[in-house]
């Protein structure tokens, strides 16, 4: 896990001083977090998992998960709970004691159904107990997964299936990956399974023979560890599992961050561009280290095709800076890539807070790329929330730490996030276009907006829900199968929406929730993107509601206000949308009276 | 390393694995002695020791220990091997 950087000397004294502050009331959320970003071993893990359970911050999602195993959970605890605070969450495990039936699973009552995740942490002893497999050892073991999805599904709750490493032992050779009754094949066979099962939209891949494969599977086997404690893998590698679980859950609950940040010198080429001139550059084929560099852009690129927006922040004149960027024939990644290049001489963290702020994005939507160490360090010092990667010395290994930091961990891909970097280039244009508008009716009306209402959820509508810091009133985080389920029941109201203008398809925008009482609609959840703040979205909602409501005799529409760390800016949403204060934080508004509110955006009801 | 250098370092290593800030140990200690030194808490102290020291115990080694002793002499036995 070397892309994380070795925990600091004074790690003991931080956990120390998050230990005195959360005693004194204190949110100690962003401390926590901020030492999870580091490579802590299992003693360390358990460390932080215990600061946080003892007195959890109000500022770090809760969610709960249990682990059913066929090999002892005890050790995975921690290092789980521990890694989760690097991905943004405070993971409460359970599970239950070591030998336990899995019949227990098919009791409602049992405490698996507790929990709004559950991992089923099976490895190839489970479903092949043999060293050479019978002749239906496959479809007993499809049949063992399968009644045990059967117990579980339905309930609401997201299962996590491992697929299944294969074992290291062969018995015959290269042989056994063609016969098929070696544990090697039949693991092959049952992971196409898993695979398919993955598709479901409760079901979510933890892709653990990956994990192994990538350590080496003689590495990850430690049979003493395996005897004497029923332990399932070798035990050095138990913050890499809790950090392959912890970045899993922490893509499902939308904390995957958004941004690379980029260094340029030694960093998207070798060498630096202000003394040795663009000619004096190592960068492409032709030349070792050229080539990784090389490798670095193509990794860059592939990640802002599906989504990843990429900024330059460099310490160099800006002439420079864009001369070798746009004229170095090497060059894999474009000015365009780029929503935002940041050269100057001030300091970094400085730097990063004005790209966020440009790109309405929290720090911890960032990742931070910089060759020099003390830039890192001062960028971890200053802006704890940021994700700062580790870099080797040897830019061979640079891609890798990019590709191996489960920081944009992804577990859906939507339409929405390959279109992302256009989106946002889109509204650089937009920008532009409203510092020559002389007011902002005018601007918005020259926008030529459009938007769309639909009833459908979907991958984009979970993600805002969860996604959405700043414009969301309730704060209030739903998974997908939680939402279709939510949308099945009667009394319900949802609404998503998509915005076109004439600079761009915006795509989902927004997503509300709520629920009929008597003949109140009580609004649930209302997220927008920051996208779209301040183009009279709200005003246009608020009228495609107020139409709804009233088709079914609804007479009062009520919203509230729950302030989190981030959501301030909607604070006086529903007294701006004509509400009134009924009690604290909730608003009602009577629709006797309503006159639709004043927008330039068309509503397209085909 | 000598045995009175092992000592305080072994402290250390299982303070941290007993979650006891206070803990003290001695040579005669065994799993009796301690609240927290069970089964599971008993692997774990044998694998953060392995990772401190790094050394690796035999299976027979991790079974046989009883006595915080029996863990020093072993880890000297190692570190001199």
């Amino acid at each position: 896990m070397n892309w994380l950087a070795e925990p600091p000397d004074d790690f003991d004294a931080r956990c120390k001083a998050i230990e005195i502050a959360s005693n004194r009331g204190e949110d100690v959320g962003l401390a926590l977090t901020a030492l999870g970003l580091y490579r802590l071993n299992e003693s360390k893990l358990r460390r932080i998992s215990r600061l946080l359970k003892a007195s959890p911050p109000s500022s770090v999602r809760t969610i709960s998960l249990h682990v059913l195993s066929n090999a002892t959970t005890d050790y995975l605890v921690s290092s789980i709970t521990g890694s989760g605070l690097r991905y943004g969450l405070r993971i409460d495990v359970g599970c239950a004691p070591f030998g336990i039936s899995f019949q227990a699973v098919s009791d409602p009552d049992d405490p698996v159904h507790d929990a709004g995740f559950v991992l089923l942490a099976l490895d190839h002893r489970f479903y092949f107990p043999d060293f050479i497999g019978s002749s239906n050892a496959l479809e007993r073991a499809v049949e063992e997964l399968d009644s045990l999805l059967v117990a579980l599904r339905g309930k609401g709750q997201t299962i996590i299936l491992q697929t299944v490493a294969p074992p290291v032992d062969r018995l015959y050779g290269s042989l056994d990956v063609v016969r098929s009754e070696t544990v090697t094949m039949l693991s092959t066979e049952l992971n196409i399974h898993i695979r398919e099962l993955a598709d479901a939209p409760d079901i979510a891949l933890l892709d653990v023979a990956g994990l192994a494969a990538a350590v080496g599977l003689e590495q990850w086997y430690d049979l003493r560890a395996w005897a004497l404690a029923k332990l399932p893998f070798n035990p050095i590698f138990l913050p890499r599992y809790g950090d392959a679980i912890g970045r899993l859950l922490g893509a499902i609950q939308g904390c995957s961050r958004k941004l690379l940040v980029l260094d340029l010198d030694n960093t998207l080429w070798g060498g630096v561009v202000g003394d040795e001139g663009i000619e004096g550059l190592r960068l492409g084929s032709g030349d070792a280290e050229g080539e990784y560099y090389a490798q670095v852009q193509h990794v860059a690129k592939a990640l802002n095709q599906r989504g990843i927006l990429l900024a330059v922040c460099t310490k160099n004149d800006e002439a420079i800076a864009l001369e070798a960027i746009r004229s170095h024939p090497g060059m894999i990644l474009k000015e365009e890539d780029f929503v935002m290049i940041v050269a100057n001489w001030s300091d970094k963290p400085s730097n990063v807070q004005d790209i966020c702020e440009t790109l309405n994005l929290g720090l911890d939507a960032v990742v931070f790329v910089d060759d020099n160490p003390s830039e890192r360090w001062l960028m971890r010092k200053e802006l704890p929330a940021v994700a700062v990667i580790e870099l080797p010395n040897e830019p061979a290994e640079l891609a890798r730490a990019l590709t191996s930091n489960g920081f944009f961990e992804a577990v859906s891909v939507s339409e929405e996030d390959s279109r992302r970097a256009v989106m946002y280039g889109a509204e650089t244009k937009r920008q532009k276009a409203r510092t020559q508008m002389r007011s902002l009716d005018e601007f918005l009306q020259s926008l030529d907006m459009q938007i769309t209402f639909s009833t459908n959820i979907d991958v984009r509508f979970a993600q805002l829900i969860n996604k959405t810091n700043q414009f969301n009133l309730t704060l209030r985080r739903y998974t997908l199968v939680e939402l279709q389920e939510i949308s099945e029941t009667p009394g319900q109201v949802m609404i998503g929406a998509s915005l076109i203008d004439r600079f761009g398809d915006h795509g989902c925008i927004l997503a509300l929730t709520g629920h009929y009482e008597d003949d109140v609609l009580l609004i649930d959840c209302w997220t927008m993107s920051c996208r779209v703040i301040s183009r009279g979205v709200e005003a246009a909602l608020l009228n495609h509601l107020v139409v709804i409501a009233k088709k079914v005799g609804v007479t009062v529409l009520q919203g509230y206000y729950v302030a989190g760390p981030r959501n301030s800016l909607v604070a006086d949403h529903y007294q701006q949308l004509g509400f009134f204060e009924i009690a604290n934080g909730r608003w009602q508004l009577s629709l006797e009276e309503y006159q639709p509110r004043a927008n330039f955006i068309l509503l397209n009801d085909k | 390393m000598t045995d009175t250098n092992i000592l305080p370092r072994l402290a250390e290593v299982c303070r941290d694995v007993f979650e006891n800030d206070g803990l003290e140990i001695a040579r005669d200690m065994s799993a009796e002695d301690v609240e927290e030194w069970d089964s599971v808490q008993h692997i774990r102290l044998i694998l953060a020791v392995e990772e401190v020291f790094d050394i690796r115990f035999t299976t027979s080694e991790v079974v046989d220990l009883q006595v915080v002793g029996d863990l020093v002499d072993s880890i000297s036995r190692k570190l001199k091997g």
